[in-house]
């Protein structure tokens, strides 16, 4: 009778149990959209003597939306200019539909120097998300923008901003002026480097952002050219006979991955150990083997080899060996840069007669076109690898455009007039 | 107060016996006869009629009265004479008997002098032995009062150590049963607190009691008010599914999905294999009550982003039929 009972029960609570759980609603969502994010930028109070010594917050507008993750609101649609937490009403956002608020204010410190404090809100969420105190001197306030929007591009996307790093690429002039430039990543700021009468080629980033390799011509011949962009100090790497070209640094930095030409012009890569100066030889080919880039372990070398009949990607261990081809879509595939995380190969590919910019899956050997161009070269990932940036064509001259990496953001940096080559984007600074 | 009832009783003895002696000789001086004498003699020569009364035996005769007168006159001179003389005489004579009986009292006295010098030297002596066994005595008593006083003194002192240590004992007792007390105070105190955590304890027991017996009483009467509502739900449950089965269903999920969809702005940190399980809960008329992630391979920026995008779909969309309304919603977040 009791068991009987218990059962009983037990029966209607396992119907119960059934029942409540079928009593919700179950929801897959498995697609999204590429909207930006809506964030208000609120220009930055200003505490001090004068005029506000600069508006960072336009600094960290430009670099956000400029991304194309981000939607900022023209200030002259906001409600109001908070600058300090207590005087946000996140209501007042959620009615202009901003998702984030970003304010800030900039006061005067003795001794020139400024504090720029700024805090993040979620206003959906309703919580304060960021909250930061800089120190800099006034001649700094462009680079805390960057800063503060590294901060507010990691918070919100996960990953961390590449505000803070640098492009180096090449100009030139009709009369014939060459200059590699070094530029904040936003294309400010730009600093000459080198400058020469003779074509400068192939710039590439020591990993620790202090130095650059280049081909520069002299002499009739090229050279290969490492130098300092702080102190200046320039150094002679190799300048054999014949060609001395596309310089690598391995990820140790220990050694440099070239391409020379013996004496019947036959060019192949080798390595020449910065410390030793010794030269290794890594392929042997009759056909032009070329362009080399380090694997992220610096055990294995991704070049550019005609080999095959077209230029197509191979790989070969850099202690040498037989080289494996990489790419097989399309006649034309070169110039091959690793993705940071080691997963993508970006390429100029032959897109039915365009040059274009394609990621080369290592995983799936499947190609991805990601520009638009028509003569589009020298891809360069950023060091988060969500952008890339490359030598697109304006008219006549070569121009910097990124493009996301899902090939959904496409920009063009600010445009100097020149003509511009061979962007390469730098590792993130050591130190913020 | 014996010495002078002594003295006043010697004197009045020694008064009597003096009246005793008068008395003894008074007779022998007392006149006999009583003549008639000329007027002129006073009363006050009584006495001296005694002695004339000797003189008077002389026959007085009549011849010559001037011889006479003169005889008179010569007599009562020298009667005078005589009686001056025997006056003087018996003055004397009283005198000396006066004397003599003084001498006789006198020597009559004098043993009684003694006797009394005596009495009064015994007395003397017994007062002053008296006074000596007085002065002993008191100087006995004296010492022993001296004796008693140093005794008392002693014995003050004596007592006075007594009672110093008595009353430092006192003292020390005291303060022992302060401590005792105070230590006693301690325990009780101790004894109550933990009487009183007890009783705290016990309350709160019997408080935790009550609130499970209520928890499980509340717990019986849901249940029974969800086997009531199952019963009932029986016939939702029939419209229910009857919605489902016509599609319904289907299209209410497709408008939220459409709708949070729109809203999902997924970060580029998202990763391919990303499962993101959240409960949200929905009030009718759509509003989000509340959003919680359950599970999720992603980092903080994707949580964040699958969270907005429920949030901001709110109200989420009605049902095309009511029974299709539940109040928990669970979105899988896992982009293809």
């Amino acid at each position: 009778m009791y068991r009987a009972s218990c059962k009983g029960v037990l029966a209607l609570f396992l119907a119960l149990t059934a029942w409540t759980a079928s009593a919700q609603l179950e929801i897959v969502i498995d697609s999204f959209v590429v909207d930006p994010l809506p964030v208000a930028i609120v220009p930055f109070g200003w505490e001090g003597p004068g005029p506000r010594p600069y508006d960072v917050a336009q600094v960290i507008d430009d670099d956000l939306t400029g991304t194309g993750r981000f939607r900022s609101i023209a200030r002259a649609d906001m409600l109001e200019q908070p600058t300090a937490g207590h005087e946000v009403d996140l209501a007042d956002w959620r009615a202009l539909q901003m998702d984030f608020v970003v304010i800030g204010k900039i006061s005067a410190l003795p001794g020139d120097n400024y504090r720029v404090s700024f805090q993040t809100f979620d206003t959906v969420r309703q919580e304060q998300i960021l909250a930061f105190d800089l120190t800099s001197p006034p001649s700094r306030l462009r680079g805390v923008g960057h800063y503060i929007a590294d901060l507010v591009y990691q918070k919100l996307l996960g990953i961390r901003g590449v505000f803070s790093t640098r492009i180096a690429y090449i100009t030139s002039t009709e009369n014939r002026t060459f200059e590699l430039i070094v530029a904040d990543a936003d294309g400010e700021n730009p600093r000459v480097i080198v400058r020469s009468a003779e074509p400068i080629m192939s710039p590439a980033w020591s990993p620790d952002g202090q130095e650059l390799a280049y081909v520069v011509f002299e002499d009739g011949g090229s050279a290969i050219y490492t130098k300092n962009i702080y102190s200046g100090q320039r150094r002679r790497l190799s300048a054999r006979a014949g060609v001395n070209g596309a310089p690598a640094w391995s990820p140790d930095g220990r050694r440099m991955a070239l391409t020379l030409s013996d004496r019947v012009g036959n060019l192949d890569i080798y390595i020449h150990d910065l410390m030793t100066g010794k030269l290794t030889r890594v392929t042997k080919h009759s056909a032009i083997d070329t362009e080399p880039a380090w694997s992220r372990n610096g055990e294995m070398l991704y070049f550019n080899s005609d080999r095959s009949g077209g230029p197509q990607i191979y790989e070969v261990a850099a202690k040498g060996g037989k080289p494996v081809r990489l790419t097989f879509e399309g006649n034309y595939n070169a110039r091959p840069r690793l993705s940071p995380d080691g997963r993508t190969l970006a390429v100029v590919h032959n897109d039915q007669g365009n040059y274009r910019i394609g990621l080369l899956d290592l995983m799936t050997g499947g190609l991805r076109v990601v520009s638009d161009g028509r003569l589009d070269e020298s891809p360069s990932f950023a060091p988060n690898g969500q952008i890339l940036i490359y030598a697109g064509t304006r008219g006549r001259l070569g121009s910097l455009e990124t493009v996301s990496t899902d090939g959904l953001v496409k920009q063009q940096l600010s445009s100097t007039g020149l003509d511009v080559r061979e962007p390469v984007w730098s590792p993130f600074p050591s130190d913020p | 107060m014996q010495g002078p009832s002594k003295l006043a009783w010697s004197f009045s003895a020694s008064l009597h016996a003096g009246l005793v002696v008068l008395m003894f000789f008074g007779p022998s001086l007392r006149p006999t006869p009583r003549q008639e004498l000329p007027t002129g003699i006073t009363m006050e020569a009584t006495v001296i009629d005694a002695a004339t009364l000797k003189l008077a035996k002389i026959p007085v005769t009549e011849p010559n009265m001037q011889k006479m007168i003169d005889e008179r006159r010569e007599i009562d001179r020298r009667e005078q004479a005589a009686r001056d003389k025997a006056e003087q005489e018996l003055a004397e004579m009283q005198r000396q008997r006066k004397q003599a009986d003084e001498q006789a009292a006198l020597e009559q006295a004098r043993p009684e002098k003694e006797k009394l010098a005596q009495e009064q030297a015994r007395r003397e002596e017994k007062q002053r032995q008296e006074q000596l066994a007085e002065q002993q005595r008191s100087k006995a008593l004296a010492e022993q009062k001296a004796a008693e006083n140093k005794a008392a003194e002693q014995k003050a002192q004596r007592e006075e150590q007594r009672r110093q240590q008595a009353l430092a004992e006192k003292k020390a007792a005291e303060a022992k049963a302060a401590k005792e007390k105070a230590e006693l105070e301690e325990q009780q105190r101790l004894a109550k607190i933990a009487e009183k955590k007890a009783a705290e304890r016990k309350k709160k027991e019997a408080a935790t009691r009550a609130r499970k017996a209520a928890l499980e009483k509340k717990l019986r009467e849901e249940q029974a008010a969800r086997e009531r509502e199952l019963l009932a739900a029986m016939g939702v449950e029939e419209k229910r599914s009857n919605a489902v089965n016509s599609g319904l269903l289907a299209q209410y999920q497709a408008e939220i999905i459409a709708k949070v969809t729109r809203n999902w702005i997924r970060p580029p940190s998202a990763r391919e294999e990303l499962v993101c399980i959240v409960r949200a809960a929905q009030i009718p008329g759509g509003e989000v009550v509340s959003v919680t992630v359950m599970e999720c391979n992603g980092d903080d920026a994707v949580e964040r982003s699958i969270e907005t995008a429920v949030r901001k779909s709110s109200p989420l969309p009605e049902p095309p039929d009511p029974t299709l309304f539940e109040r928990e919603i669970i979105f899988t977040f896992s982009p293809k």
